[in-house]
């Protein structure tokens, strides 16, 4: 089993350029340059062995994906971040999976294996996750409305119910508020808002969110990376949300 | 009717938009950071630079994490201006900020009240952030929305008041590991104390303001300043690359910085050594006597050693003669007296010539 790599800046100009007609290339091999190994802790190298195969790709599995994923790479921040580790892991670490999701070789994007981390085909998996978990799934559930759930990756099953919420979401920066994220995700869950009006409603969203400090809605977070979140202040994010949606609905 | 745009109001979004804020935010409530561990030692007064507010752990090694203590003052005066506003804020919170643009780390600070001022803490974990750290003291509208008031952030969680932004620093450390000095920078015009700089030579650096670089001798030994006036120098100085004008530019500068800090080192070793009344005939050496703790000979040494390490082939003659005590002080009178007839030659041809004979 390969160690985790990431491109170096010529791997990533050389695939940029193969990928200009469509086309995903086979992984060249270690000595070609394009990418190189990377120094992590034994605990995340061992559980990067341990992802092993490729998933089976489906687009209703995209949750399921994320979880596995984020349960298994237990990437810091700072992993998660480098831009060049995941072109790596979607070109060719995940090969099969990434020309699988994202259609045959002469559709796919060079977007689904960019340092786009809201695009990039694994990236936009494991942060989608990461920033939709909860530690309280029960009491947030119950002050939001929600159908009941103790399942901590409840929000994450909302949150890849539908591409274009996850999408847009992704590319917003609130998205790495975990109370801003939340709330979203309950209000277009419970209006079932379409692809247009998700669009039109988190323009203005992230419009409101620049007057507020959203930190404020979110508790510290504990030491063992638990993500408490206080549901009467998810539940205030929520309302604001919801005289936001009012007008797109009404149109 | 004015036309000019309002500058709260986020860039494109529409004239009815609400909630916005029709003041400006200037940085209003006063933070300190009180305490600095670095890696459970106590380094505030090494990595602390309270003047503009930076935090820089890497001065004093590399890192794993730092435990910062923050405070305030009394700020009560500031939350009672905040809560006449325009609107009647019934309440306002106050908390701490933590963000990390490059990681999109955002964490909040509670704040607990210490009499009559906040304390609050953090740790960073230099695993979860790159590039630096943000930290801010922030007032936040703490009411139930009310949409009757127009024209005010009135949103619970609205933005009413900043701090200062303090910026912690996240780099591996202050120098290569294979660096023989401790190096600050330091704008000469000022020359305010700043990390591990405490002030030495201020007068002289004021002096000259546009110089690149100064030594200042200290007791643990020689500290190179970089002028930080220069405001493009530190990324010449510091830039990796092995191309482009900066490339040659740091290729260029780096030899003479280096000549210019080794023969301050020996010409200030030359005076350590001079006795008080003059210089002594040759055959006379009684007068060196040297303190084996003196930062000149560990100076010298080190230098020695890490020359050894670097080339092929190792100078024994030049360790050999340095462990030598008696033949010390004529090598270091020898080598300054080059020096002072002698000043535009490189220092590593006269090295070459004594290994030679």
């Amino acid at each position: 089993m390969m160690p985790l790599c990431r491109m170096t800046s010529w791997g990533m100009q050389q695939l940029t350029h193969q990928m200009r007609d469509g086309v995903l290339v086979e992984d060249p091999g270690p000595e070609s340059g394009w990418y190189e190994q990377v120094p992590v802790a034994p605990s995340i190298g061992e559980a990067f062995r341990r992802v092993g195969a490729a998933p089976i790709a489906d687009v209703d599995l995209d949750a399921e994906h994320a979880i596995m994923l984020r349960e298994t790479l237990p990437f810091s921040r700072r992993h998660a971040t480098d831009r060049l580790v995941w072109p790596w892991l979607a070109a060719f670490y995940f090969r099969a999976y990434t020309l699988q999701r994202w259609g045959e070789a002469d559709e796919l994007t060079f977007s689904r294996v960019s340092k786009d981390l809201a695009m990039n085909s694994l990236a936009r998996l494991w942060w989608g996750a990461e920033n939709s978990k909860v530690a309280n799934p029960r009491e947030l559930t119950d002050a939001l409305n929600l159908p009941a759930s103790d399942d901590p990756w409840c929000f994450t099953r909302m949150f890849f119910k539908s591409q274009t919420l996850a999408l847009e979401i992704s590319r917003r920066l609130f998205h790495h508020s975990r109370a801003a994220t939340l709330a979203f995700i309950t209000v277009a869950h419970r209006r079932g808002l379409t692809a247009t009006q998700i669009s039109r409603t988190i323009a203005t969203y992230n419009l409101a969110l620049s007057t507020i400090v959203v930190e404020h809605f979110d508790l510290p977070t504990d030491q063992d990376g638990t993500y408490a979140t206080d549901p009467e202040r998810i539940a205030d994010l929520t309302r604001l949300v919801e005289t936001l949606v009012e007008p797109v609905l009404q149109e | 009717m004015s036309h000019l745009p309002d500058p709260n109001r986020p860039a494109h979004a529409p004239k009815r938009f609400l909630p916005y804020r029709p003041y400006s935010l200037e940085p209003t409530l006063p933070l300190e950071v009180r305490s600095v561990v670095v890696d459970d030692q106590d380094e505030t007064d090494a990595v602390l630079d309270s003047v503009r507010c930076r935090v820089r752990p890497h001065v004093v090694g590399d890192w794993e994490t730092i435990d910062v203590d923050l405070g305030t003052r009394d700020l009560r005066a500031e939350v009672a201006s905040l809560a006449g506003l325009e609107g009647g804020y019934e309440s306002v919170a106050l908390l701490g900020k933590l963000s990390c643009a490059d990681t999109r780390l955002r964490r909040v600070i509670r704040l607990r009240p210490d009499g009559r001022s906040l304390v609050g803490s953090f740790e960073v974990d230099k695993s979860e952030v790159r590039d630096k750290v943000v930290v801010q003291l922030l007032a936040v509208c703490e009411r139930p929305p009310d949409t009757r008031v127009r024209d005010v952030a009135h949103h619970r969680g609205s933005l009413l008041a900043v701090s200062p932004q303090w910026v912690v620093e996240v780099r591996d450390m202050a120098m290569p590991a294979s660096g023989a000095f401790d190096v600050a920078y330091v704008d000469f015009t000022v020359a305010v104390p700043t990390g591990i700089y405490r002030g030495e030579d201020a007068n002289e650096l004021r002096a000259a303001p546009d110089a690149m670089s100064h030594v200042a001798f200290r007791p643990e030994g020689p500290l190179l300043l970089i002028n930080e006036h220069h405001p493009d120098l530190r990324a010449v100085l510091f830039s990796k690359g092995t191309r482009g004008w900066r490339a040659r530019l740091r290729d260029l500068l780096a030899p003479r910085i280096a000549t210019t800090v080794w023969r301050a080192v020996l010409v200030e070793a030359w005076q350590q050594l001079r006795p008080a009344g003059g210089f002594p005939s040759p055959d006379d050496r009684s007068w060196a006597v040297f303190d084996e703790n003196h930062w000149t000979t560990r100076a010298l040494a080190r230098a020695a050693t890490l020359r050894t390490k670097k080339e092929e082939e190792p100078i024994p003659a030049l360790l050999d003669l340095i462990e030598d005590e008696e033949s010390r002080a004529g090598i270091l009178t020898g080598l300054a007296e080059q020096l002072a007839s002698q000043t535009e030659r490189p220092l590593p041809r006269l090295v070459e010539e004594l290994d030679g004979k």
